[in-house]
């Protein structure tokens, strides 16, 4: 029994779960919508990201609702934690959205690119996902606003410059990619740990 | 220490325990993927699997990344790394009251402990259990890996990388159908596994010849296989003794006096010639492929004797057999019916003319030039 808790408190199996079909899903969706629209690259940009941050709108408003937090939490769970869970459930539809479009490229082209887009591609869209929920860690309206739109600039401005950079400059800007990705994921758990902090410092 | 300097020595300790945590998790990110990477070599060499789908597998475990990174991210909470540090629960009492006065109360013990903290290790780098199992799941893995790898490819080195995995395999296959594709000739009863086995067939050959048989075309696939050294360990294991039985053998059928014999649909001769030395007579009956053999394990026409193994193994045949067969042909004529003998022995013409050629125009203008000379001087 012990064993099943412990692993029900490291892996929460809702969000770990759950953010498998939701990710391939949504996914599968913007590949749907962008296909209707056939607009250029930049409107696809902000489908795709418009797409991950409504995941962390969702994700914050049920992390509101009584109801989703039973159905989510036990009783005994730490309320500092729940914010924590609640942002998990976006990054890890993030992560699967990533894999699923990568893995659909190598079908369509089998090629070594694959490695490419996993320093690349696929950093673009864990680092939009943690600067969302940096966002989403303030609680604060106009920053969310203001990281959605470093997001899609971001994401554009790097999709811009993969058509013009050369073979090796697609691997050095991956390889930032990858920095800017640990950057933000020690902020946003430094973010989360300072929130407990506070919730020390100022118990309820 | 005021509540500021409090915090900030609390911040010291969450970065330690972060970094420590995410070092961690990195090395278990690392150890997952080296250990996906050899099984699926593994799996690959094994079961000939394609390279896309190797790549595909690997790419996933790749993207595990984040995973690695975010799960279990939420438990940290302040309230845990306190208690680690904690003693008597004294920080977080601090931290908890409302009260100005407990507070106050327990500054001076809360900023003792934590200065004492700070100055010690608070949190030591150790390696998660989980990693340590990783790790043997890796060597587990290698072994593995190398142990098939020298099985199936005889080949330890390239075993790490799954493109020369692929090249190998494939190079293995296609010698395979090489192989199969070699014409052999089926010889009667050579698959009946009957009593009839004990005597001799069509063409004279017996059990223990066909065993030989057998040994010799082990040999050819090792040499084809560029496996040379056991090819060449094997012939010379054979004694002087194998070799003067197979000699003797030959001698009681008749047949041809050379123990190695290119078969007739291979070699570039006549078959109404005889092959070989002059005054060979058994070749005749090796040319005409009516179950009679040549060679010394009486293999016929369908064995291609390998060419290091008749090399090495001349002196012993000349000891085996004397020197008898060796002896030159009395017929001449026998040897200028061979085309190619006389072609290269002949005399060398040059197929260019060579002759000097003299042109009255030069003559006249050479006289009118020494005229001119005369004249001059």
């Amino acid at each position: 029994m012990n064993v099943f808790k412990t692993l029900r408190d490291k892996f929460p199996p809702v969000p770990a779960l759950g953010a498998l079909p939701v990710g391939v899903g949504v996914f599968l969706l913007i590949r749907l919508l962008e296909g209707t629209i056939q607009g250029p690259m930049a409107v696809n940009v902000v489908i795709e990201e418009a797409a991950k941050f409504a995941l962390f709108v969702i994700a914050t408003l049920a992390a509101g609702s009584t109801a989703w937090s039973k159905f989510i939490f036990n009783e005994q769970t730490d309320p500092d934690r729940k914010e924590g869970v609640f942002l998990l459930f976006p990054l890890l539809c993030a992560v699967v959205f990533g894999i699923t479009e990568n893995i659909l490229y190598f079908l369509s082209f089998p090629t070594s690119s694959i490695y490419k887009r996993l320093l690349y591609s696929y950093p673009i869209h864990l680092n939009t996902a943690l600067l969302y929920a940096l966002a989403f860690l303030s609680k604060r309206i106009p920053k969310m606003g203001l990281y959605f739109l470093i997001g899609v600039l971001y994401h554009l401005g790097l999709n811009h410059l993969s058509l013009r950079l050369p073979e090796a400059g697609i691997y050095s800007a991956g390889i930032l990619n990858l920095g800017v990705f640990f950057l933000l994921y020690w902020r946003t758990r430094i973010k989360l740990i300072e929130r407990s902090i506070q919730a020390c410092w100022n118990p309820r | 220490m005021v509540r500021r300097e409090i915090e900030l020595t609390l911040h010291y300790f969450l970065r330690r325990y972060l970094r420590i945590r995410l070092v961690n998790r990195l090395i278990a990110y690392a150890l997952l993927n080296l250990a996906a990477y050899m099984s699926l070599l593994t799996v690959m060499i094994l079961a000939d699997t394609s390279l896309v789908v190797f790549h595909l597998l690997f790419f996933c475990s790749l993207s595990l990344l984040p995973l690695f990174l975010f799960l279990g991210m939420e438990q940290t909470t302040l309230s845990r790394i306190i208690r680690a540090v904690d003693e008597h629960c004294l920080i977080e009492s601090y931290l908890q009251t409302a009260s100005a006065e407990h507070r106050s109360f327990m500054q001076s013990r809360v900023e003792s402990l934590l200065a004492r903290k700070k100055s010690g290790r608070v949190f030591p780098f150790r390696m998660f259990a989980a990693n340590f199992y990783l790790i043997g799941l890796c060597l587990l893995g290698f072994v593995l890996l190398q142990g098939v790898s020298f099985i199936t490819l005889r080949d330890f080195t390239t075993a790490f990388s799954a493109q020369k995995i692929k090249t190998k395999l494939l190079e293995r296959s296609s010698f395979q159908d090489r192989i199969d594709e070699l014409p052999v000739e089926e010889l009667p009863a050579a698959d009946s596994a009957s009593p009839e086995e004990e005597s001799a067939t069509p063409g004279g050959e017996i059990i223990e010849q066909r065993a030989a048989r057998n040994i010799d075309d082990e040999a050819l696939e090792e040499l084809l296989g560029e496996d040379t050294m056991v090819a060449k360990d094997r012939i010379e294991r054979l004694s002087p003794e194998d070799l003067r039985q197979e000699a003797e053998s030959n001698a009681e059928q008749n047949e041809t006096s050379w123990g190695f014999q290119v078969p007739d649909s291979e070699s570039d001769s006549d078959p109404e010639n005889p092959r070989g030395l002059p005054g060979n007579k058994g070749q005749e009956a090796a040319g005409e492929g009516s179950g009679a053999e040549a060679g010394s394990s009486d293999v016929g026409r369908t064995y291609k004797e390998s060419p290091l193994r008749e090399y090495t193994t001349v002196q012993e045949q000349l000891a085996a057999r004397g020197n008898e067969q060796l002896s030159p042909t009395g017929n001449l004529v026998e040897g200028r019916e061979q085309t190619y003998l006389e072609a290269l022995f002949a005399d060398f013409v040059s197929p260019t003319s060579q002759r000097i050629t003299f042109n009255p125009l030069f003559d006249t203008i050479r006289e009118r030039y020494l005229e001119l000379l005369n004249e001059r001087f």
